[in-house]
């Protein structure tokens, strides 16, 4: 334990090490010494090192098994694979705020290695000790919260031996525990390891641009140099801010057994507040190094994403907003969350009108027609979007404070809202590229459009025929064009089972903007291949790797608007056309049908009456080795699944239907099939189960997907009988794999985007 | 001054669209209480959400989903929930648990459309500590601590298992 105490010691080293670094920057720019700003360089490279040992001590008691502690006793045992006790770090709220300091650290740390050589820039070494200031007030806060909820901390004698006693945990003769509680089982999944870091890094990295945009503003240096700075650290926590949400998305997919993978709970909803943040900053930063215009907009935009940032760790944190899976309730963070993010806007606010006047850009939009007028339109959407989904994750709270009514926003009626708001963001990147600086003429217009739009026709066409050969039960004109459904919607006809509202949107038009996308982009690339070509007289190949390296700054953020309208088909599709059987009952040896599939549960694990009465034992804390399956820590049901494709002959398939109230199938339901039709082809196995662990006293249900490019079946198994009826959710979702695709690609192009090739240079190349 | 007009348009036409859907599409939360109490503004037929009782007692998972849902603090005040649907995750009697769906006041029964299972992610290790504590001081002695040798009744775990089923013929 002594090493654990140590870890708590170095994080008031670091406290105090922050007010002497605050310090030597104030005597630095008092005194107009470089040497005390070098030596607060070198005190961010000490602070990092501090924070990580202090982590390190905490990942050396989670391997070494320090169970006497809180923190690791809650969130680990000794049967914890590796890789997880490492990830208990971040498994619970007091780890997560060290793991988040010490990547705060870690970036801070890099920011002052950044200024070995960006300091010999006259602004660059103007702005330096402001923005170590600025760091140091950040970091100094986490380090303080770190320090107050304390994961080194050490339970008392009494508490253990009551722990011991009620979770039937081992002692030794020292009275230390020899176990721990164990990581909640939905956490054992390797989306954990790599998504909360992921999402971390996004929301952190953040701190760094803001510090930059302060710094300006305090020193006074408002030229183009702190703008190219933030602009890549914001292009990296963006990236990673993407990167985390998505794949936040894709482990509820293959978790929670719902068929979906974003439901705007608040806590997803708190990721997605920056994102948008920081996509308007990316794209008004443009408009402000082309045409010296939206300076002030741009400084307001770094505060708010910054602002967001600590936002949406407060609602995660203070647990004042109900979600799924936040952290839970603790009112002392929340007010020192809400305390540090009004101080963060209002001292942002504050600056940025104090240098009002030095922040007036020198052109005027000169024309609705023009690409800065389609960036302003895009930073628009993007920010009402962020401030109404903001809002209206906050609407129970809100209304019960100023309306005595508590009032909660439904999935169903995010989608049905924010819908346009995402359908104008998805039009305005379509035209964008394809519209001129400052002003676009008819001719221009004609050309960059005309033949990418008839393209973008044929292409949506072309989806629908794939959708209609794939899927002709779930094709109907209405999802194509027609506006009914919605305004259907609208008037409340069909909210009451409208649980998934499928088919709300007429998805012809969602698609078409996708692959407008594609197609104005494909078109600007062919054209400047071949006038390089022609004019270099070159290769098309040696024309279109020079363009592109020229250029990457460019070419990559093309590249990421590429991936996200093959991201947006994804959605759209699988949302659209998804099969949805809410509550399938088969018997073991029948088979279900779901679309053109047959599903036929054909063995399970144990018997139900085993099972039931294992439970029994487990609930009663007299269960033994033998109840489980051999070496398993927990209960297990699982049933195996044959799934065979099958398509039934004729039109319409009456079991596609979303959930109504009242439509439950009866028990082992007549209608399903007896024996195998003949010519059923097998295509997998699937087994989806359910197990109870008695530690966490927690049922958790493990979906089984079989996957294509094309589609995915989806079997979430709910229960089972005595009759050995089984319960199951079924879901055929199509075209999940253009989500991982459209990701990649995403992916692919941000980084592309940052890489420090000659259209990307920034510091002293200026 | 003219990117200022366009912005208020559009952020008004924004707000405009928000309030709509909120009025529109905004339920209602309720506590359980509120469901007992006449007087509560509660219409007939509403679609509302309660949110603050648990699970107390299950009558059967299929063909439909029936529980009596009551509060910590109040058990025996309880209604009975019927829905159309599978059970959620970890369904089980003790557990906190968020209703969607109408209720009628004459059979004090609510039909709910969604059934969710609070998830035990919220889970706070010093919050349980604290709870020792409180019931010790309650109780005013100590419990008696039974030593268990290490793995006599506990099932050994398989190593990676988790991880490897992910991986395994899905």
């Amino acid at each position: 334990m002594d090493v654990l105490n140590l870890g708590y010691s170095l994080l008031w080293v670091t406290a105090i090490l922050l007010v002497v670094i605050a310090g030597l920057c104030l005597v630095g720019i008092q005194a107009r010494d470089r040497r005390y700003i070098k030596s607060a360089r070198v005190g961010f490279y000490v602070n990092f090192i501090l924070i990580f040992a202090a982590a390190g001590t905490l990942v050396w008691g989670f391997i070494t098994g320090c169970y006497n502690n809180e923190y690791i006793w809650g969130y680990s045992d000794k049967d914890l694979p590796f890789f997880f006790k490492f990830a208990g770090l971040w498994a619970g709220l007091d780890g997560s705020l060290l793991f988040w300091t010490l990547i705060l650290a870690g970036v801070s740390a890099l920011a002052a290695l950044q200024h070995r050589w960006s300091s010999l820039h006259p602004s660059g070494r103007r702005m330096e000790p402001y923005v170590y200031l600025v760091l140091c007030v950040i970091i100094g806060f986490f380090v303080a919260l770190a320090i107050r909820e304390n994961p080194f901390n050490a339970m008392e004698p009494r508490q253990a031996i009551h722990l011991a006693s009620t979770y039937n945990i081992p002692m030794d003769h020292e009275g230390n525990l020899l176990n721990g509680k164990g990581l909640n089982p939905q956490l054992v999944n390797y989306w954990f390891v790599i998504h909360p870091p992921c999402l971390y890094l996004g929301m952190v990295i953040f701190a760094i641009p803001f510090s930059f945009g302060m710094a300006a503003l305090i020193s006074g240096e408002l030229g183009p140099y702190w703008v190219r700075v933030t602009r890549r650290w914001t292009m990296a926590a963006w990236l990673f801010l993407t990167c985390g949400i998505i794949l936040g998305g894709l482990w509820a997919y293959r978790q929670l057994g719902w068929g979906g993978y974003w439901a705007w709970d608040p806590v997803e909803n708190a990721s997605f507040l920056p994102w948008c943040a920081a996509t308007a900053f990316l794209h008004s930063v443009m408009i402000q190094e082309r045409r010296d215009m939206l300076k002030r907009w741009n400084v307001f935009l770094l505060i708010f994403a910054f602002f967001l940032t600590i936002e949406a760790t407060y609602m995660t944190r203070s647990g004042e907003i109900s979600s799924v899976h936040s952290f839970g309730e603790n009112v002392v963070i929340g007010n020192w969350f809400r305390f540090f993010k009004w101080g963060i806007i209002g001292s942002g606010l504050f600056l940025l009108f104090y240098r009002f006047n030095d922040l007036k850009g020198n052109h005027r939009l000169d024309s609705l027609l023009s690409r800065e007028a389609a960036f302003f339109f895009n930073n628009l959407v993007l920010v009402v979007l962020a401030v109404s989904v903001w809002a209206l994750s906050w609407l129970p709270n809100l209304s019960s404070a100023y309306f005595s009514e508590t009032w909660t926003f439904e999935p169903q009626d995010f989608n049905l809202y924010m819908s346009p708001l995402l359908a104008l963001l998805i039009l305005l990147t379509a035209i964008g590229p394809g519209l001129g600086w400052i002003k676009s003429s008819q001719r221009s217009l004609r050309k960059n459009f005309l033949v990418p739009s008839v393209l973008a026709i044929l292409l949506t066409a072309g989806a629908y025929l794939i959708i209609g050969l794939l899927r002709p039960d779930t094709m109907s004109i209405e999802k194509v064009f027609s506006f009914k459904p919605l305004s259907d919607a609208l008037n409340g006809k069909e909210t009451e089972g409208l649980f998934h509202s499928s088919g709300i949107y007429p998805t012809g038009y969602f698609l078409f903007f996708a692959f407008l996308i594609m197609t104005t982009i494909g078109m600007e690339l062919a054209r400047n291949i071949r006038a390089k070509s022609r004019l270099r007289k070159q290769g098309l190949l040696s024309a279109s790797l020079s363009l592109l390296l020229r250029d990457n700054r460019r070419y990559g953020g093309y590249t990421v608007h590429i991936g996200m309208s093959v991201l947006v088909i994804g959605i759209v599709i699988s949302s659209m056309f998804k099969i949805t059987e809410e509550k399938v009952s088969v018997r073991i040896g029948e088979y279900a049908r779901i679309g053109d599939y047959l599903i036929h549960p054909f063995e399970a694990n144990r018997p139900y009456t085993e099972i039931a009465d294992a439970y029994s034992k487990v609930q009663a804390k007299t269960h033994r080795v033998e109840d489980f399956e051999e070496g398993l820590p927990y209960l297990l049901d699982q049933v195996a699944f044959r799934i065979y494709y099958a398509p039934e002959n004729g039109s319409g398939i009456a079991h596609a239907q979303e959930a109504q109230p009242g439509t439950a199938s009866a028990a082992g339901g007549p209608e399903n099939l007896k024996s195998l039709p003949p010519d059923a082809a097998l295509v997998s196995r699937l087994d989806p189960e359910r197990r109870f662990y008695p530690k966490q006293d927690q049922w958790i249900n493990e979906v089984s997907i079989h996957r294509t490019l094309l589609q995915d079946v989806y079997i979430y198994y709910s229960h089972r009988g005595a009759d050995d009826v089984v319960s199951l959710t079924a879901y055929l979702n199509p075209f999940m794999g253009l989500l991982y695709i459209g990701t990649l690609i995403m992916l692919l192009g941000g980084i592309f985007a940052a890489l420090p090739f000659s259209g990307n240079r920034v510091g002293l190349a200026e | 001054m003219r990117l200022f007009v366009i912005g208020a348009i559009f952020v008004l036409s924004a707000v405009t669209l928000v309030t709509v859907g909120i009025l529109s599409g905004g339920i209602r939360r309720f506590e359980l209480k509120d469901l007992f109490n006449p007087d509560s503004g509660m219409k007939s037929g509403e679609t509302i959400v309660v949110d603050n009782g648990q699970i107390v007692a299950i009558e059967s998972l299929s063909p439909n989903l029936v529980f009596k849902y009551a509060t910590e603090q109040q058990p025996a005040e309880s209604i009975r929930v019927e829905s159309s649907r599978n059970p959620p995750e970890n369904f089980r009697v003790g557990i906190g648990a968020s209703i969607k769906g109408t209720f009628d006041p004459q059979t004090q029964s609510f039909k709910a459309y969604q059934v969710s299972t609070n998830c035990p992610s919220r889970y706070d290790p010093k919050e349980e500590l604290k709870k020792i504590d409180q019931q010790r001081k309650g109780e005013g002695q100590s419990a008696p601590y039974k030593p268990v040798p290490a793995g006599a009744s506990l099932p050994r775990h398989r190593e990676n298992r988790t991880v490897a089923l992910r991986g395994s013929a899905r």
